[in-house]
């Protein structure tokens, strides 16, 4: 008996501790990956998307492009139709439709559902475009749109150039299209701005210079307004076609070219060292007028040879002068306020002071389309004028903080957090 | 021979046992028919085998506009790192054994031991066979600085019987733990269970007056010290959960002998060595193989096992009634030390973004003892019958509920900080129903 339960003890002992089990293992039984193409479209709300849109489906584990998939297009935003609900991919793994936007709302999604085909689901692709709705406010949160950074636009012959990422991107037939501009042969573009001569002045984040004089086919390059600088420079251009730039370093002051940019000349006489460009203006009688980063003004009567620093309202952002000699300055007292000079900048009047969400530098915020004057006030919206006396809200956006415009009025507006950027579709001709 | 058992803090991929040779002398000396000390010098091998997670490998995805073919790439591959570490040891233990004075001799041993390493070996991964994913391949651990010696404990558990007067053959189990850090870098100490049949030659300076082991007559009424061999089977969950549900019992089992010391008639003190497999399962939809876990990264559909092995120490309080056959109640405090602790099972987890799908199968096999508190105190209850089977001897039916008092788990694992939701307070418990036979060994005078 003893000895039964000494064997049995041990025999209950070997059936608890022995057990075998598979190596460590791990499989993937199921793998697939998933392309879009024709994403992020643009067109008129209510319209259809000029290019289908399509699902591409492939299988790891089988090392093909699984035919018999099933994908649904599904509207989720927007009231848009497609032409094809649900389709089977091809033999390529691929499957579209046609989508045509809705009547309203600017971002539209739609998405398409991946089932295999027993019909079990594996995933969900959206798909993103916006509508525009013409002569009302867009809002759009695609590229390249968001991270357009400056604009020359000729309402004469239409042309409108933007800058996008240090790449030149050329306006379409419509407001909202824009293509790279290959044609251009102009690397990392920054800068863009045009004379009155109609010439347009492209400076690029290496200190180089182009211009173009014919309608903006041809480009040449001009001397460097720093021959051994080789980053960025603040430039601009005043009514007299002169050309004005600054750039970050000890002893460089303001440089000018009075030839189209062949040569270039120091005027820095008068100037604070380190004085960099903001705003520059000649007045009908030669005066000029130059804003500094710094928040200076001054005038030279000189041609721009010798300035004075004159005493206007501390700490401005912008200054503007009118085609009738009305000096426009913006600061930052009491929020932000708007003084006008009709007195040449003998002195300065307050006409309008607003309270923005925040504040910043102004860089492209006051715009002309025929006699009207648009103001974009980062942090509040758009002040619309007539006469720098007056003014209406055209438009609030507390988050606002730049404005182009291109050459048929239409406006671009971006925001401080570059997430999304609001095109106006300027019904006036 | 010896089956090594890697101690340490890796919780991916599986320590495979290694058989290895010991040969050795042991000496004894015996204090009382019961209880003796022990030495011995003995050589050992121990191997250490390390095996990641195995998989398929596919070749990268392409889009129809990139310019090279998918002829370029193979077919699927299937690769898994192993890495193995050997050790050659000369050890010394010295322990303490409680044996049975029976003709067959039942003894369970502990103790210490000092180890001296003599020479050691690291086989890492074979390279493979594409040269463009060379670098993919890499060891896991890698060599380690091994020390030049190490130390631990030491539990064995023999049977012996005697040949002749002077010559007893044994059969022994014994499991021993290192302190030091050894394989891979540190991540783990070495262990090993071994299995040893040897002879004993029990005539040296014998004294003539001893008593000899297999000559005690118990006295059938009233035995000062008895001895209970037990084993059992029964079931293990946790407790203490926050997710109950996601939780389920195990079988576990267990087997140990037992040492009774008679307070009177009625009271006794109950303690000895014993292991026992406790452990739970888990069904879950977790981070984690082995507890209940949430967090932002894709979770597993998990079926798994956690075994969960224990060298238990008791101390119990027992109560006796009846004179013939006899009921009983017990309950006391108990130590557990974890020798290993291991999930099993499967899983599965997918990945759906709107760039891709992948749906992946796991055999899991993880040793997880770095995951799992060496030490565990808790409460152990009990109640059963002993039925006289004659000549001083019962056989012992019981049952056995058992509770851990501390958290299970140290919540060590790489990337626990990314976790939330994790169930971090499980604790222990067990019910075992036992057989046993107690021999009575010291007379009352």
């Amino acid at each position: 008996m003893n000895r039964s339960c000494y064997i049995f003890t041990c025999v209950l002992a070997l059936c608890t501790a022995c057990r075998d089990f598979p190596d460590p293992f791990s499989e993937v039984v199921e793998s697939y990956s998933f392309s879009q193409e024709g994403l992020n479209q643009k067109a008129f709300a209510g319209e259809y998307l000029t290019d289908s849109i399509f699902v591409t489906v492939y299988d790891h584990v089988n090392q093909s492009y699984p035919p018999g998939m099933e994908v649904r297009f599904e509207i989720v935003t927007g009231d848009g139709t497609t032409d094809q609900v649900t389709g089977l991919t091809d033999s390529r793994g691929r499957v579209g439709t046609r989508w045509k936007l809705g009547s309203s709302g600017n971002e539209q999604i739609l998405e398409a559902l991946i089932y295999t085909s027993s019909g079990e689901f594996r995933s969900t692709i959206p798909f993103k475009a916006t509508g525009f709705i013409r002569n009302d406010w867009n809002t759009i949160t695609c590229q390249p749109d968001i991270s357009i950074r400056d604009m020359a636009a000729d309402s004469v012959s239409g042309i409108t150039l933007a800058i996008v990422n240090s790449t030149l991107y050329k306006q379409g037939e419509r407001f909202f299209d824009w293509n790279p501009a290959p044609d251009i042969p102009i690397s990392m573009p920054r800068r863009i701005v045009e004379g009155k001569d109609k010439r347009l002045y492209i400076g690029t984040w290496d200190g180089r210079l182009f211009k173009s004089d014919n309608n903006w086919a041809n480009w040449t390059e001009c001397t460097k307004p720093w021959p051994d600088h080789s980053y960025y420079y603040q430039l601009q251009v005043t009514s007299d076609n002169y050309l004005w730039a600054t750039a970050y370093g000890f002893g460089k002051g303001l440089r000018c070219s009075r030839d189209g940019g062949q040569t270039w000349s120091t005027d820095t006489i008068g100037l604070q060292a380190g004085e960099m460009l903001w705003d520059i203006f000649r007045l009908s009688d030669g005066t000029l007028f130059f804003h500094s980063e710094n928040t200076n003004l001054s005038k030279s009567v000189d041609d721009g040879h010798t300035w004075t620093k004159i005493e206007a309202p501390k700490y401005p952002l912008k200054f503007y002068v009118t085609d009738q000699d009305e000096l426009i300055l913006i600061n930052q007292i009491n929020g932000i306020s708007i003084y006008k000079s009709d007195d040449k900048g003998e002195t300065f009047i307050l006409k309008k002071s607003i309270h923005p969400s925040y504040g910043t530098s102004m860089d492209h915020t006051v715009h002309r389309w025929g006699n009207d004057f648009y103001l974009l006030i980062p942090g509040y919206g758009i002040l619309h004028t007539i006469d720098f006396e007056h003014y209406d809200t055209f438009w609030m956006n507390l988050d606002a903080f730049d404005m182009l415009m291109d050459a048929h009025g239409n406006f671009l507006v971006t925001e401080l957090y570059i997430q999304r950027v609001h095109y106006y579709n300027n019904p006036q001709p | 021979m010896g089956f090594s058992d890697f101690h340490g803090y890796n919780n991916s991929g599986r320590w495979q046992t290694k058989t290895g040779s010991l040969t050795g002398i042991f000496f004894r000396y015996e204090v009382t028919p019961v209880f003796s000390v022990g030495t011995e010098l003995n050589y050992t091998t121990q191997g250490y085998c390390h095996k990641s997670y195995g998989s398929y490998y596919y070749p990268p995805y392409y889009q129809p506009w990139m310019s090279y073919s998918p002829d370029y790439y193979p077919y699927v591959y299937y690769t898994q790192i192993k890495e193995r570490w050997d050790y050659e040891f000369l050890r010394v233990p010295l322990y303490l054994t409680l044996s049975t004075p029976t003709r067959l001799q039942l003894s369970i041993s502990a103790g210490v031991f000092v180890s001296f390493i003599t020479s050691h070996d690291y086989t890492g991964p074979a390279p493979l066979p594409y040269q463009y994913m060379l670098n993919s391949m890499y060891p896991v651990y890698g060599d380690s600085n091994t020390p030049k010696h190490d130390n631990g404990i030491w539990y064995a558990a023999s049977l012996s019987y005697p040949v002749n007067d002077v010559i007893r053959i044994y059969a022994q189990g014994r499991y021993a733990i290192g302190h030091k850090s050894f394989v891979a870098y540190g991540a783990g100490r070495t262990g090993v269970s071994e299995l040893v049949f040897g002879m004993a030659y029990t005539g040296l300076f014998r004294s003539g007056n001893n008593p000899s082991a297999c000559s005690v007559v118990p006295d059938s009424s009233f035995a000062k010290i008895m001895v209970l061999p037990k084993a059992g089977m029964g079931v293990s969950w946790i407790r203490k959960s926050a997710r109950p549900g996601a939780y389920g019992p195990k079988a576990g089992g267990s087997v140990g002998i037992w040492i009774e010391y008679r307070l009177d008639r009625t009271a006794s003190v109950v303690s000895g060595l014993g292991f026992e497999r406790k452990g739970y399962q888990l069904q879950d939809s977790t981070a984690s193989f082995y507890r209940h876990a949430m967090a932002d990264y894709p979770l597993y559909q998990a079926e798994t096992r956690v075994d969960l092995d224990y060298v238990i120490l008791p101390l119990l309080l027992k109560i006796r009634m009846g004179t013939v056959t006899r009921a009983y109640l017990e309950g006391g405090l108990y130590a557990g030390f974890n020798l290993n602790a291991r999930v099993t099972g499967k899983a599965e987890t997918e990945s759906i973004s709107e760039y891709g799908y992948s749906r992946r199968r796991i055999d899991v096999y993880d040793d997880i003892e770095g995951q799992v508190k060496n030490f565990e105190l808790g409460w152990m209850w009990g109640a059963g019958v002993e039925i006289p089977m004659g000549n001083g001897h019962y056989l012992d039916l019981g049952i056995r509920y058992s509770l851990g008092m501390h958290k299970l788990l140290e919540n060590t694992e790489s990337g626990a900080n990314f976790l939330s939701d994790s169930d971090e307070t499980i604790r222990n418990g067990s019910l075992n129903l036992q057989l046993g036979l107690t021999f009575p060994l010291i007379r009352q005078k």
